[in-house]
């Protein structure tokens, strides 16, 4: 994204959001507005066209040559590659969670993160942490706080 | 008085002290750790507090709070990097004390006046809440809204530098509130047919994706590319108090930064950063002494305790519109609000009237909490500095497990982890092309009181909406609204103009 296309793009991007919205506000909501500007959809019709407004006042700060103070880089091939391993380990360890609990899953998600992840060699991160970590998460939510961690179906 | 008593029975249950010092610690080390931030700590910790009694809980939230505060100047003396914005303005004095040899009295300053600004602000605290309870009570509906409405706008416009910016992530957050079951009516809004959607976006789990998911992909990523972030080397360090003689010499200036601190922090969306750098500044600029002047920000102690009682003080401050008009000022505030409302009290003048044994604990808890903190961070800094040194991608770790298991345990459901992430994704891309996250917190905790209170009102009045400008507190609010916006433009045209006559100089 070239800097002096920000504007552009974020009041393109409001903007589109703003019209998905409205659009949504009429198909997902039943009523009118009603006489009194008093029902269900009224404040999500309000927002929508409060965000429609910022999206043009961004768009009129682009055509005033408007610039961002600070550069912002585009995302990268690899970062988005890293997002997508974060989000399907985020998914995996949920997953885990249903099925075995936390005092199953918890070493075995965090081993696997250390071990093939984040490519740790010493074996005290690679065993040690991951029982560390699940002892000291349960010692302080169970046994100090009297608090409660997922159980699994399955244990 | 019996109120009073029956607050002690509670706070004085081993496991509110047990909570009052983990938060301290978790807070602390939040705090302390520059990248981590203490609401990060709060987020996390809040999913927790559901099974535990309500007094509990809330003790560990401001605990948690008032140790981030605290901790943050531990990182921005040792190492000249604040571990919350808040401590950006000790680095000056604080880190070139420690280049002089001086690091553990700057530490011992900072921790003794940072109790002494949190303290004194709670007195103030106590005084404020119980007064404008008081005054509040007397509001309707449409006064309410207009409140709320100008706590929004103060918000967007002052938690960040750009209000349109701050607007765009405040409307989002009203957005989000609005998905689920109407609660006046009982519609069904942008639910796309599932029952689960009914609930609509857990605050807690957008809360918990916003402020530790960008974090966690941020440093997972930096580790996957071989660009780790540095841990910290730190030696070894201890607490010195400062003399009984130099707290003396510096109790006007803290008065008058406890002052400050605590107005400020009664300003919804200023905060500590704001108060502490006016602190550092009225502290530079009221120095008679020429020679003493001159060694500011070459590490002079009154540059450490200025900020350091002036940002401690904002936590009574931030406190005082939280309790009597369930406005938070900050996201830290936010959560808070968030934990009280999941146990049952709702803040605001009425809180006073049903459940004053709470309100007297919360004060406690404070206190409490104050001294916890001191005691870890005049004793415990030396093996506090340690976690310094850990690196941040194993911190990561630890952060994704809590993120998690406490996004999931909330209802068990997969609906809150898949929220979560999605939230997290947003986050981390407001982050990249810096749009404040902060004002999407804010408007999805006051969401639901803006649109309840609006449509009250426009019921009371059938339909007219003169209603909201028909006494002299609405009418009150909303020039304020008006000036809050109208400054922002004004110093948007500005800004444009600066930038303006650089090109023309620059082409020139």
């Amino acid at each position: 994204m070239r800097e002096s296309k920000f504007y552009l793009f974020l009041g393109l991007g409001v903007l589109a959001f703003s019209i998905i919205w409205l659009a949504l506000v009429y198909l997902q909501i039943e009523g009118g507005l009603g006489g009194y500007a008093n029902t269900p959809r009224t404040i999500p019709f309000f927002l929508g066209i409060c965000m429609s407004i910022l999206g043009l006042v961004f768009l009129y700060q682009y055509k005033v040559g408007y610039v961002p103070k600070n550069k912002t880089n585009p995302l990268q091939k690899n970062e988005i590659r890293n997002i997508i391993f974060c989000i399907i380990i985020f998914v995996s360890y949920s997953y885990l969670l249903k099925y075995l609990g936390f005092l199953i899953s918890t070493p075995i998600i965090v081993f696997f993160i250390t071990r093939f992840l984040l490519s740790e060699k010493s074996w005290k991160l690679n065993f040690l942490f991951p029982i560390t970590i699940t002892g000291l998460i349960y010692f302080i939510f169970i046994i100090l706080l009297k608090s409660s961690l997922p159980r699994g179906e399955l244990f | 008085m019996e109120s009073l008593v029956q607050a002690l029975g509670l706070i004085g249950k081993f496991e509110v002290m047990i909570a009052i010092s983990i938060g301290s610690f978790a807070g602390i080390i939040f705090g302390a750790i520059p990248g981590l931030t203490y609401s990060m700590a709060l987020a996390l910790m809040l999913p927790f507090t559901f099974t535990m009694e309500p007094v509990t809980g809330i003790s560990l939230l401001l605990a948690t709070y008032i140790g981030g505060m605290t901790g943050g100047s531990i990182s921005a003396i040792l190492i000249g990097i604040p571990g919350t914005p808040s401590a950006a303005a000790t680095v000056a004095d604080g880190y070139s004390m420690t280049k002089q040899g001086d690091a553990s009295i700057a530490l011992g300053t900072a921790v003794i006046v940072s109790t002494i600004g949190g303290l004194a602000s709670l007195v103030i605290m106590i005084v404020l809440v119980d007064f404008i309870s008081q005054f509040a009570i007397k509001f309707g509906p449409a006064e309410i809204f207009m409140l709320v409405l100008f706590g929004f706008s103060t918000i967007c416009g002052l938690s960040e530098k750009s209000l349109f910016r701050g607007l765009v992530a405040g409307v989002l957050g009203l957005m989000l509130m609005t998905i689920g079951t109407d609660e006046i009516e009982g519609i069904s809004r942008f639910t796309f047919g599932s029952t689960d959607m009914l609930q609509g976006v857990n605050l807690l789990v957008a809360m918990i994706g916003l402020f530790a998911v960008p974090h966690i992909l941020e440093v997972f990523h930096l580790k996957l590319n071989k660009e780790d972030k540095v841990s910290f080397n730190v030696d070894i360090v201890k607490t010195k108090l400062p003399s009984f003689a130099l707290l003396k010499k510096y109790s006007n200036l803290m008065l008058r930064c406890v002052g400050l601190g605590t107005s400020i922090g009664a300003i919804p969306g200023s905060g500590g950063p704001i108060a502490a750098f006016l602190a550092y500044s009225h502290a530079k600029n009221s120095e008679k002494n020429p020679e003493e002047k001159e060694k500011y920000g070459k590490g002079h102690i009154g540059g450490v305790v200025a900020p350091e009682t002036a940002n401690n003080a904002v936590t009574g401050g931030a406190m005082v519109p939280l309790l009597s008009l369930g406005i938070p000022g900050d996201p830290a505030t936010a959560i808070i609000l968030g934990g009280l409302l999941i146990h049952g009290l709702s803040p605001g003048p009425m809180l006073f009237i049903e459940n004053a044994p709470q309100v007297y604990s919360i004060y406690l808890a404070i206190l409490v909490a104050y001294i916890v903190v001191f005691i870890f961070q005049v004793n415990f800094i030396k093996h506090i500095v340690k976690i310094l040194k850990v690196k941040p991608h194993h911190l990561g770790v630890g952060i994704l497990v809590m993120v998690i298991v406490g996004s999931y345990a909330i209802r068990n459901s997969f609906l809150d982890v898949n929220v979560m992430i999605l939230m997290g994704l947003i986050g981390y891309f407001f982050n990249r092309i810096e749009l404040p996250v902060t004002p999407i917190v804010l408007g999805m905790v006051l969401g639901r009181t803006i649109e309840s209170e609006y449509r009250t009102a426009m019921s009371l009045s059938a339909g007219d909406p003169t209603i909201f400008f028909s006494s002299i507190v609405s009418l009150l609010f909303f020039s304020l609204i008006i000036l809050t916006i109208a400054l922002q433009i004004k110093k948007r045209i500005q800004d444009v103009k600066k930038q303006k006559q650089l090109k023309e100089q620059v082409q020139i």
